[in-house]
Order: C-alpha cells, then structure tokens, then sequence
C-alpha cells in the first residue's frame, strides 16, 4: 500500500507549491518540480499537464493565455485562495502521516 | 457585448478543443529543448530528448481532456460508471496502439470463446432445451429388461401386451399411459412416386399423454383403438403438406396405406393432421394408426412395443420408479416362468431421447472448456508480457493519484474489453462452428432442429466472456499492481526482481497450459486409436465392392409365396446387369440393425440352467449364393445350395462362434435346432461358416443363417423385407440406378427403403466415434499450438533478457551449440513439468470416455507415451527457434544492450 498512497497526490501538492511565489506556465511548474524532487517527473513529464487541468477544474488554480520569454503563447497558473488552503491542509496532513509512520518505524528499531 | 463574445469564443477555442491543450504543450517542448541545448545537444536531437522526456504529446492532450471532462461532471471523480466509459475509452486507445497484441489475443479468445459456444449451444438444444410437449418434465418411457437370469440379457428391450394392461391397471402414479411402436408404411397415395415412410403404430392415449393439440381434424381417441382398432389415419405436417398439398379439406377422405404387417386392406379414413414438428415415438414419424392391443391376450412371450406415461400430479419420478419396482417382484412370484429376471423399467423420456449422446456431448463441453483456458493462459502469458512494457504507464497513473483499487480496475476492463471484442467475434465465429458440427454429425446427435443461438446460449456466452476476462486478466493485473511502484521510479524502465516474479507467473502459466493440452491430446490419441481399431476391424468378409438394395412388400399386394417369387426375379435380374457379378437375397445388411437376436432349441439337450444364458443367437436369412456374393469363407460342412428349397428338410448354416459356444468339443454338423417362437420344424446344421460382425463392428454374437427359400414353410411372414446384395466389378454405385430400375420394372408401385453401398454403411456405423475423434482431434490441435505458442512466447523473452548474459558466455568461449542446449533445457523443463502433471491427470480424467473406445484401455500405455513424446517434441521445437537466435548472438552487440 505505502507505494501508491505515497504518490497519491503527491504531484498536486508540488504543483500548488510551486505556485506559491507567483504564477508560472507549465515548463517553469515542471523545471521547479525535477529540481526540488528528482523523482516524480522522471518517468514522463507530460504527466504534468493532467494535474494542471484537474487542479484548476477543482478550482485550486486559474489559469490566462499569457506570453513566454521565447515568445510564444502559453497558460500561466496562479494558486487561488482555496488552492492555498488545501495545500496548507495537504502539508498538514502529509506532515502527519510522515511523523506517525517515523514513530512506529523508530518504535520498531 | 462584443468582448463577452471574443473571450467566451476564446474560451471555447482555447478550453474545448484540443488545439489549446496541444498548444500549451508545445510551448512547454520548445522550452524543454531550449534547455537541452543548453547543455550543447543540436537543435533536432534536443527536440527528440525534449519529447522523450515528455512522453506522447497527443496521449497527454487527450489525459488532460479526459480529466476536464471528468472533473467536469464529477468533481472528485470516482464515479464507477464514469471511469468505466474513462477506461474503456482508454483501452481501445491502448489496444489500437499495440496491434499485434490486439489481433493475437482477440483472436485466440475468439477461437475459444467460439468454440465453447458453438459446443454448448449444440448441448443447450440436444440436452438441455426441454422436449416440445406440455409439462415435458413428467413424461417417462417404459421398457423391459432380460437380466441374465431369465437365460437372456437385454438391458432394454420392447413390452408385451399382458405386460401393457397389467401396468395400466396396477400402477398409481402415471396419469396416463400408451403403447407406441413404428412400422415402414408404403404410401402411394397423393403426389409424387410411391414412398416408404415411417409409420406409428400407437395407442391412442399416445396423444393424451404428449397432450399435442392436431392442427386440422382430431387426433386417435380412445374408441379408434382395441384389438381390432378402427381403419383411421392421422397425418403428420410434412406428408401432408407434401403430399396432399397441405389440403385443408383432407379430413374425412380415405386413403390406401400399405403396412406390411397387415395382411388385410389397410383403406383408411384422415381424421386428423398434426402440427409441424410433432413426431414421435421416432422424429422420422409421418403417420400414425392405431395399434392392436387385446387385453384378452395373456401370452407374454412377445414383445413388440415399448411405452410412455405421464406422471400423475405430484408424483415424482422416484416414487414411480420405486412402485414399479415392488410392483415387479410381485410379478417375479406372480408369473415365474416369465418375470424371474424381466420385467419393466422407467427412465425419465428426455433422457430416452438423448441419453445415447449425453456422454460424448458433456467429453466434447468439458474439451472445449480445456481450450478455452489454454486460450486464457496463452492471453494471461500476452498480457504479462505487455506488463512489462506497461509499468511505465502504470507508475505514471499512480503518481497522478490512481489507488490502488482503480488502477486494478483499468487493468480488469481491458480484460473485460478484450474477451468482449473476442466473444462477440466468438459468438459469430460459432453460427459457423455449429453447421460445421451439424455437417460432420452425420444421424449422431437427435433433436439438431432445437439447435440454434438462443436466450440461454446467449446468456452462456455473456458467463464466459466475463469468466474468461477474470481468469486471464486477474493474475496479471494483481502481478502488475502488487509490484513495486517505487521500484518502477527508481530504476526507469528495468526491475529484475518484478520481472523475476513475472517470468515465474508465466511459468506457471505454461505448465499449466501444457498440462491441460497434454489432457486433450490423450484424448484425441485414445479416440484416434479406438477409430483405428474399428476401421481395421475385419468384418469376416469381403466389404469392398457390395451394393445392398432393401425392399419391403406390402402384404395387402403380396402372399408370402409371390413375395418369393418376386424376390427371386428380382435376383436374377440384378445379377444379369452388366458390372454385376453375382447377387443375392438377404434379410438385412450388416451392421444395420443392432438387435435381432432369437432364442432356439438344441435337439436332445435341456434349454438352460437357470442363471445361464439361454440359447441365443443372432439369426439371417439367406437366400442361394449369399455366402459365395458376399465373400463369406465355408470352414466345414457345405453352403446353402439349390436341394434347398421349401418342402425339403429345413437346413441352417451356423458361423464358429455358434459352434465354439455351443458344441465346445462336439461336432454341430448333423445336429438340429428349432425356434421358440414359431416351436416350428427342426433344422438340420449343414454346415459351419467363418464369423460375421452382422449386428454392428463392436459385436461379436453368434450367428446362424436359414435359407431364404425354406421361409415359407415356417415363416412367411419373413418373406416379404428383405434386401437384394450385388458384388460388383467395379464402383458399386455405378449399378444403383439400374438396380433401381429393375424393381420398377416389376412393380412400378413399389417404393425402395434403403439403398447403399457397404463402405456407405461402414461410413454410418462410425459416424459418431468419427464425429467425436474430429472434434477432439481439432481441440487437441487448437491446445497443442497453443501451448507451443506459449512456450515459445516466454523462451523468447526469456532469450532477449539473457542476451547480456548469452555475450558474456558467448565472449568467454562458449559455443553456440552449448547456448542452444542452455535455452532449449528451460523449455523442456517446462514441457516435462507439464507433461509429468497431464500425464497424472490424464490417467484419472480419460475413465470417463470408457464407453467411446473400442479396443482401447482408457490408460493405454501406447497412447500415453506417444503423447508424451509428441507433446515434449513439439516444446523442444517451440523452445529451439529462439534458442537458434539467440546462439547467433554477436557478444560486442549482446554486451552494448546490456
């Protein structure tokens, strides 16, 4: 089970993270993402798009057509207010899970 | 206004359609490459690196659609219905990319899936779809049994009249009962020449006890019957249609109708036609009388008919049968002299009209079941492989946050889409499978006209279609979701310990597969040799070469001494045609008629011990020159000759049998016998002739042959059916047509039974051990290249990730014949797990064909081994193509894949 749940969610959470400094279009969501954790794009970065699309259907982030330093037309992203909330209810959440299963892991050792 | 209308415009340009997604994609892959070649990549390498990385542009455009569309209608998105037409949608879009993986997995179901229902929905109509009469389940046939201890042993055998009326008024648990018997019927009235049809001979409560409605008139009534019944007719639908033109104003005409065993004019009047379909006792009934029956006679040695009743309301067929039983040893104390060892005996009439087939039917349901899990295994083995390619995919959903659960339930609706694409074309493949079984079956298998695609075979095909999809997809699919999804990240596209895990699965899957094929092939082998044995089989005469007319003289137009005389014009005649050799009469053709055994008489000697067999034999009547036509060899004494003729002392032939069973030591020759039902004159034993399988090729009764010419002194009634035997020079039914127009030169009027050849009859007697044997034959063909196609499926896997291993042997010496041995051992192990495991089963499995073989021990060792041998043959050739591959592997290449 702990291989599923851990991904479950795990790129939504990254995604409204990054987006916590400003708006950014895809590329820029993805390159802060394989930066900060190696893993989660490394099998296939397209990956990426669908999340984009669910989260904004969720109503966690907006998105407008806006412009590319390489001039070319792309959405720009923006973390709305409940897209913050969720994320600070996600970290404590994940925060949790991490911290219970660290306890018994320890309590075992 | 004009805004609104530009931004919602855009709205739908940009969120609807997919050019927004595609462009949003594109945006991000230009991006991408720019930072490739940052890294000094050239400009059309970067963009591949940049799409690689990103994975299909237009898969992801089309993800990113399916999640809006989701969200759009439910918001958390875990609609079951919804994810359904979602992974159904995502399926085809799989299956359509991997084409060969779609053809050959479809495929293999559909054969299985076609075959499965093409069997069952023979089973469906011959066993399982009711009989077409109102409450069919309380309906029973009656017959009699001869155990050994009455000096006879017949397990089912005709009812005598006594037996008839003392049922009726003894028993208090059928409804109704009736006496039902058939009889060739010359019919010349109405359109078209002269034809012989099959007559019932019945008594009228036939038609309250099957409680069939006529269509025209009315059917027999109780009054019609007796011991001298009323001169009426009750036509079937297709005689009268055929030849009466269907005239709705027949009821109430006379009509001639010639049955032989009337010797009286049997002018008739129509009081009733029936509805189409109905026939019965036998489906070839087209007419049906009234059957003598005189409660007034007590004779009860003869036995002519056989019966059926109607269970009374709330009677179950237990609590008949057990009266019937008491009410039989009462009879044993009753008559001793008759019932001691026969008497009646009850069998549910569903299981009277197919029970004969229900064996071979439920071994060719249970083979075919076998295919189609060897299918299933082989589509199992596909989809582990594609696994493999797949967990990419997998790891991919499960990090945009499928469970678990959903994602088994993506891997089980490509299950359930791939056998519903292979059933549907399973299910039309099977109208083709059943007319080519109903072409092959030949007269094997009753009640073909309730064959067809109905509700329950549709509803059989729905089962398996859902049946097949859980079998071969749940072990995949929880192999792929229980492996290691970490693992999956970790090290990109390779996990040795997934695919070890893999490869034992399919392993597993092999052997089985061989296990089960190897059941089929011992199946088939055993059904092979049984049919071998029979075709060999000797028949104690020269079969090549005869044509056998057959003739039955109405005894309205005949006395048994023109019957006589026709006969023997008629022999002459034939025996004149130019290709005919020689000719002559006799009372049947062998292995036409199963049971005509008689009881006889030694002179000087008691009849029997009781507890012994009596004296019984099977009897022919044979006109002048029969043996010497039909290549029958004298072993001593002499042949029927012309001093044989009616007024001289009566003479009979007897085969080696009879005289090895009878006089063991003695000499029969001088002898006399007589027989019990005519207590006629005695018969002088003239001479001893080689054995004859007369009453089919798995009999082995003794036989005797009384003269033709003699028959009407003692028995004329057997003058008047007898058939005309040709040897001819060259194609025997060159002279058919000729044969044919010889009976119509002396009697226009006279209608001719049968007419066939002796490898035609040879043909019809193994017409069902042929039906079954082609069948099994195809199935054990379907497994064993299915099987093979597993094993070579998994060598060659197992080849393509050992290529590393292979140059490394390669590189230090090894030679490629030892690479060869290496790769070929794994495939024979595997066929010899299999083997060893089918062999076991096998040899428990095959007692249930004991009843189809001939000459054949269900664990013939012969059979057993060569199947062995075969099946291990076809692994190692299976096993021995990849490994042929792979010893020609260039170690510097095998080493760079790696």
């Amino acid at each position: 089970m702990a291989g599923s749940d851990l991904y479950t969610g795990t790129l939504d959470v990254l995604v409204l993270k990054a987006l916590t400094n400003g708006p950014l279009h895809g590329y820029a969501i993805g390159l802060w993402i394989r930066r900060t954790s190696a893993e989660v794009l490394s099998v296939q970065e397209g990956v990426l798009y669908p999340a984009l699309h669910r989260l904004e259907k969720r109503g966690w982030v907006s998105a407008k057509w806006g412009t590319t330093e390489t001039n070319r037309r792309a959405r720009f992203y923006k973390l709305t207010q409940r897209g913050r909330e969720h994320l600070q209810a996600e970290v404590v959440r994940l925060t949790e899970h991490s911290e219970a299963v660290l306890s018994v892991l320890k309590a075992l050792g | 206004m004009k805004l609104f209308w530009r931004t919602a415009d855009q709205a739908k340009k940009s969120w609807k359609s997919d050019s927004g997604i595609r462009e949003d994609i594109e945006a991000y892959l230009e991006m991408r490459a720019r930072e490739f070649m940052d890294q000094g990549v050239d400009v059309e390498e970067a963009r591949r690196a940049a799409r690689e990385a990103f994975g299909d542009p237009d898969d992801i455009a089309a993800k990113c659609q399916a999640v809006r569309i989701r969200e759009a209608r439910n918001p958390r998105g875990t609609g079951f219905m919804l994810n359904l037409g979602q992974d159904v949608r995502h399926t085809i879009r799989g299956l359509v990319k991997a084409p060969t993986f779609t053809v050959v997995a479809v495929l293999t179901l559909a054969i299985g899936i076609g075959a499965t229902t093409a069997i069952f929905s023979v089973v469906s109509g011959v066993l399982l779809q009711p009989l077409p009469y109102d409450e069919p389940d309380d309906l029973v046939a009656i017959y009699t049994y001869f155990s050994p201890e009455s000096g006879m042993d017949f397990t089912k055998y005709a009812v005598g009249s006594p037996e008839y009326f003392d049922y009726i008024e003894q028993n208090s648990s059928m409804q109704s009962v009736a006496a039902v018997s058939t009889e060739w019927v010359n019919i010349s009235e109405g359109d078209g020449d002269p034809e012989v049809v099959v007559g019932g001979l019945v008594s009228p409560s036939m038609f309250t006890v099957l409680r069939t409605p006529p269509l025209l008139g009315r059917t027999l009534v109780e009054g019609d019957g007796g011991p001298e019944p009323l001169p009426v007719y009750v036509l079937g639908y297709d005689l009268w249609r055929r030849r009466f033109g269907g005239d709705s104003t027949i009821i109430g005409r006379t009509i001639d109708v010639g049955i032989e065993v009337a010797e009286e004019t049997a002018r008739g009047e129509v009081v009733g036609v029936m509805p189409p379909g109905y026939a019965f006792p036998d489906p070839r009934v087209e007419l049906w009388a009234p059957l003598p029956l005189d409660p007034d006679r007590t004779w009860r040695g003869g036995h002519w008919f056989h019966m059926i009743s109607r269970l009374a309301p709330g009677v179950s067929f237990e609590q008949a049968d057990a009266e019937m039983k008491v009410m039989m040893d009462r009879w044993a104390v009753d008559y001793p002299d008759h019932h001691v060892g026969h008497g009646l005996w009850m069998l549910p009439l569903l299981d009277e009209t197919v029970g004969h087939v229900r064996t071979a039917l439920i071994l060719l349901l249970g083979a075919v079941g076998f295919v189609l899990l060897i299918a299933c295994a082989n589509v199992a083995n596909l989809l582990l492989a594609r696994g493999e390619a797949r967990r990419r995919e997998i790891a991919v959903r499960s990090a945009l946050g499928a469970g678990r659960r959903r994602i088994l339930q993506q891997l089980l609706t490509e299950s359930l889409v791939l056998a519903a694409i292979g059933g549907t074309i399973g299910l039309a493949l099977s109208g083709l499978g059943v007319d080519a079984l109903l072409s092959l079956q030949t007269g094997t298998i009753p009640r073909v006209d309730e064959i067809g695609l109905d509700g329950r075979v549709l509803a059989f095909s729905a089962v398996i279609i859902v049946l097949t999809a859980l079998v071969f997809g749940l072990a995949p699919a929880l192999r792929e979701v229980t492996a290691d999804l970490t693992a999956a990240f970790k090290d990109g596209s390779r996990s040795q310990t997934a695919n070890r895990g893999r490869i034992r699965l399919r392993s597993a899957l092999i052997v089985s597969e061989i296990a089960v094929a190897i059941l089929l092939v011992v199946g088939a082998g055993l059904m092979a040799k049984s049919f071998w044995n029979l075709m060999r089989e000797d028949l104690g005469f020269e079969t090549e070469q005869l044509l056998f007319t057959s003739l039955s003289l109405p005894g309205t137009d005949y006395t048994p001494e023109e019957a006589t005389v026709f006969f023997e014009r008629l022999k002459e005649t034939v025996a004149a045609i130019p290709g005919v050799t020689s000719a002559a009469i006799v009372s049947r053709a062998p292995l036409r008629i199963d049971q005509s055994q008689s009881r006889f008489h030694i002179e000087g000697r008691a009849d029997h011990t009781p507890g012994e067999l009596g004296l019984q034999a099977s009897h022919v009547t044979a006109g002048q020159g029969l043996f010497e036509t039909m290549g029958i060899p004298l072993i001593r004494g002499r042949l029927l000759d012309a001093t044989d003729q009616a007024g001289t002392q009566p003479v009979v032939v007897i085969d080696e049998r009879m005289a090895e069973r009878y006089w063991p030591g003695e000499d029969p020759l001088g002898q006399q016998i007589w027989f019990a039902r005519t207590d006629g004159p005695r018969h002088t034993i003239v001479g001893i002739v080689g054995n004859v399988k007369f009453d089919g090729i798995d009999s082995a009764h003794p036989t005797f042959y009384h003269s033709y010419e003699q028959l009407v002194d003692w028995a004329p009634f057997m003058t008047r059916t007898n058939s005309i035997v040709a040897r001819t020079s060259g194609d025997p039914s060159a002279v058919a047509a000729v044969t044919r127009e010889a009976v119509r030169q002396l009697d226009p009027h006279l209608p001719i039974l049968t007419q066939w050849s002796m490898h035609e009859i040879v043909g019809i007697a193994v017409a069902r051990p042929r039906f079954i044997l082609t069948l099994l034959g195809v199935f054990a063909a379907v497994a064993l290249l299915l099987g093979s196609i597993g094993i070579y499926g998994i060598i060659s896997h197992t080849v393509s990730q050992r290529t590393g291993e292979i140059g490394i042997r390669m590189a230090l010496g090894a030679q490629s014949g030892n690479v060869v041995t290496m790769v070929v051992r794994q495939g024979f192990l595997l066929a010899l797990a299999g083997v060893v495991i089918g062999l076991l089963g096998a040899f428990t499995a095959t007692r249930v064909m004991a009843g189809l073989l001939f000459e054949v021990s269900t664990t013939d060792p012969w059979t057993f081994a060569t199947v062995a041998a075969l099946v291990i043959g076809v692994a190692l050739l299976a096993s021995y193509l990849p490994a042929r591959r792979a010893s020609r592997v260039d170690p510097l290449v095998a080493l760079k894949v790696e």
